[in-house]
């Protein structure tokens, strides 16, 4: 608890007149709207003077023009003189009418002109209180060189109005918990927001204040607390962040701690690039990769998936857990990346970073169908259509086993096939053709989505004398050698 | 359409067409895995189309579907897709909810309950896509790379149908160890010595299906 003490000298302000009893201000600046805050506990200590040449005595005047309650210790009844110079205390509680008062002073010189007093002046004292937070707690945090701590009051009491500079409460950091230097935050490339110097500032309007850790600022515990302005006499050291004005005896704390480090390069963990070009919008996914080399910080980094023109929808999955836009490691962990290839023919990166470190994977999209077999692929998101989950794995998750982003596979028809042995012309073979298989959407060009596969009945051989004969609704096969063929067939649609 | 169900899926897949008169889902009906050399297959039926894939690393993957039942010359996963139909009705993915889907015959061609996993077809090649050759020890992909795997994973996860394998023909190599691995095209016959003959390549005689099995 604090004694603050302020000395001073009546006002020539006559009484009885307009202007009278003029407040003492100590601070124009800093505390232009009263004489001094305070705090529960503290005892304010005014010691008055008439001054000279007069010099009389002063007195106490437990006005009825305003509440001076709680008077000074020193107060009897009515009105309470003293030889200057007098001197007035009073030790502030916590209940209400010790949150703002005002007392009255005059000197006992009649003014010149017969009527009233010389001297006037009154004193205002506002209990200030309010409880510090950091990050919205009190509790001890971490943060890495380059972050930011939020500081704010809770249960603000006492403080006036604030022009900016006026009426403002001050966070100050410092390097122990009791004693220590006083931490310039701007040195070390940080900061407050509230202020360009060492003192982060709230006030009734704002009562928040961040602090930006500078990449420099030296790794080690600091020391915050809340404090407000004094304008007393004594005690002496520091107004605006002197011991004696904390608001709370507890220091805020935070360590500072250095960025993390690494990871060690983890690309070649995700796997190769494709060695050739892949369907359309293929879905990649990558070797799973384990993280090391993180040393420093927290231990651990955020990793963010991400394409070199932003589509594909890059995830990064930790640890084989759900894919995600974003996530955490620290060393043992493991990390896959899953992004699709181009909806259309074109190259795509698909990457990981961790803290500057990166891993990618580039694919390069094209129809890979042989022939007429195209392949229109699945690309895009679609909002539409049949899906069906398949029976949940251990942890719940399901898999889409049928849906529009999924190429099924359908039966047509299915059977046996012959056809008669070609005719020896002499200088070559007039090749038989067999009867037609139906097969439902079957069109000659339409490979990419209805197909046969063929299986014939003879030795492998055969495979090069016949051949297939796409046909609208369904297909017929040419046989160019001397020897009756035949077979199973399976249509398909996909 | 005056009734029924269609349902198309991006860029214009097929997923459902309740009109159509003999078109149904093909649904994965089981998975196996063969051991040892000469494996055979549990559950084909004719008509079964079937999906398969080296079980493990790198090798030839021979498959014998002109033998009864269809056998696997190393060990080998597959899984068999068998037409939707009634009687192919299970409760694997479900018993008292989903959706059935029947023509306008009354004959199951979608059954939501039937299939637990599925088969999404990432690549069709068309007969004579590819060049064939003797690429049972992973050599002589120009012309013959039937999938690059975009990782490990998708290696891993990738299927391609085997139905109209035989013999040497239309055979496929696993090569796990070239990027982050491929599957080649292998089909081929042997002449040896005869008439100066060596090793014939042969194209791929039927349609290819490559897809990844979920």
């Amino acid at each position: 608890m604090t004694t603050y003490t302020t000395t001073f000298n009546l006002a020539q302000a006559q009484t009885g007149v307009s202007g009278h009893y003029p407040v003492l201000v100590r601070n124009s600046t800093y505390t232009p709207d009263n004489t001094i805050y305070a705090k529960s506990g503290d005892t304010v200590k005014f010691i008055v003077s008439e001054p000279a040449p007069d010099g009389a005595s002063v007195s106490y005047n437990n006005t009825n023009v305003a509440d001076t309650d709680p008077d000074p210790d020193e107060f009897t009844a009515g009105t309470t003189n003293q030889n200057s110079p007098s001197s007035w205390e009073y030790t502030l509680g916590s209940s209400a009418e010790d949150a703002e008062f005002y007392w009255f002073y005059f000197g006992t010189t009649v003014h010149s002109s017969g009527s009233g007093k010389k001297y006037s002046q009154r004193v205002r004292v506002n209990r200030v209180s309010g409880s510090p937070l950091m990050n919205g707690a009190t509790s001890a945090i971490t943060v890495t060189q380059g972050g930011t701590i939020t500081f704010s009051v809770s249960g603000l009491s006492g403080l006036l109005p604030s022009n900016g500079t006026s009426n403002c409460l001050y966070f100050a950091i410092f390097n122990a918990a009791s004693g220590g230097s006083l931490i310039n935050p701007t040195s070390s490339g940080g900061g407050w927001d509230s202020s360009n110097n060492q003192l982060g500032k709230v006030k009734t309007t704002d009562t928040s204040t961040v602090l930006s850790i500078g990449s420099t600022m030296p790794t080690g515990t600091y020391y915050v607390y809340l404090t407000h302005f004094n304008a007393a006499d004594t005690p002496g050291g520091n107004d605006f962040y002197g011991s004696e004005q904390r608001l709370s005896t507890t220091a805020l704390q935070f360590t500072v701690q250095a960025p993390a480090s690494g990871p060690s390069a983890f690309d070649s963990g995700l796997g190769n690039d494709p060695s050739g070009p892949v369907n359309l919008n293929t879905q990649i996914t990558s070797d799973a990769a384990t993280i090391a080399g993180i040393s420093g910080g927290t231990g651990s980094l955020t990793v963010t998936a991400s394409s070199s023109d932003g589509g594909g929808n890059p995830k990064v999955s930790v640890n084989s857990g759900t894919y995600a836009t974003t996530g955490t490691v620290s060393n043992g962990d493991t990390v896959r990346l899953q992004f699709n290839a181009p909806s259309s023919a074109g190259t795509r990166t698909g990457s990981l970073t961790i803290n500057g470190v990166v891993g990618s994977i580039t694919v390069t999209s094209q129809d890979l169908s042989g022939g007429g077999g195209g392949s229109s692929g699945t690309s895009g998101t679609v909002n539409y259509g049949i899906e069906v989950l398949g029976p949940p794995d251990n942890n719940g998750n399901q898999e889409v086993i049928f849906g529009p982003n999924f190429r099924s596979s359908h039966h047509i028809a299915s059977g046996s096939w012959s056809v008669n042995a070609g005719t020896s012309t002499g200088s070559g073979i007039t090749p038989a053709t067999s009867q037609t298989y139906t097969v439902e959407g079957m069109t000659s060009s339409n490979r990419d989505t209805v197909g046969v596969i063929i299986m014939p009945d003879q030795s492998p051989f055969v495979g090069f004398v016949f051949n297939v004969n796409y046909l609208s609704g369904g297909f017929s096969i040419t046989n160019s050698s001397l020897i009756a063929l035949s077979g199973k067939y399976i249509a398909l649609r996909y | 359409m005056a009734y029924g169900i269609t349902a198309t899926g991006a860029n214009n897949i097929f997923q459902l067409n309740s009109t159509l008169t003999s078109t149904a889902h093909f649904a994965v009906s089981s998975t196996g895995t063969t051991t040892g050399s000469n494996g055979q297959i549990a559950g084909y039926s004719t008509g079964d189309l079937v999906v398969a894939r080296l079980t493990s690393g790198s090798g030839y993957m021979q498959s014998r579907f002109d033998l009864s039942p269809p056998q696997f010359a190393s060990p080998t996963t597959y899984k068999i897709l068998k037409k939707q139909t009634s009687s192919t009705a299970t409760n694997l993915n479900g018993s008292t909810y989903g959706i059935q889907v029947k023509n306008a015959s009354g004959v199951v061609i979608f059954d939501s309950r039937s299939f637990a996993n599925g088969f999404g077809v990432k690549t069709i090649y068309q007969k004579n896509a590819f060049s064939g050759g003797f690429n049972e020890a992973g050599a002589v992909p120009t012309g013959n790379i039937v999938h690059a795997s975009t990782s490990s994973a998708d290696y891993a996860s990738t299927f391609v149908s085997v139905t109209a394998s035989v013999g040497t023909l239309n055979q496929y190599y696993f090569d796990s160890s070239t990027g982050t691995g491929r599957v080649l095209f292998s089909s081929y016959i042997n002449g040896g010595g005869f008439m100066g003959i060596g090793t014939l390549a042969f194209q791929n005689i039927s349609e290819i299906l490559v897809g990844d099995f979920i």
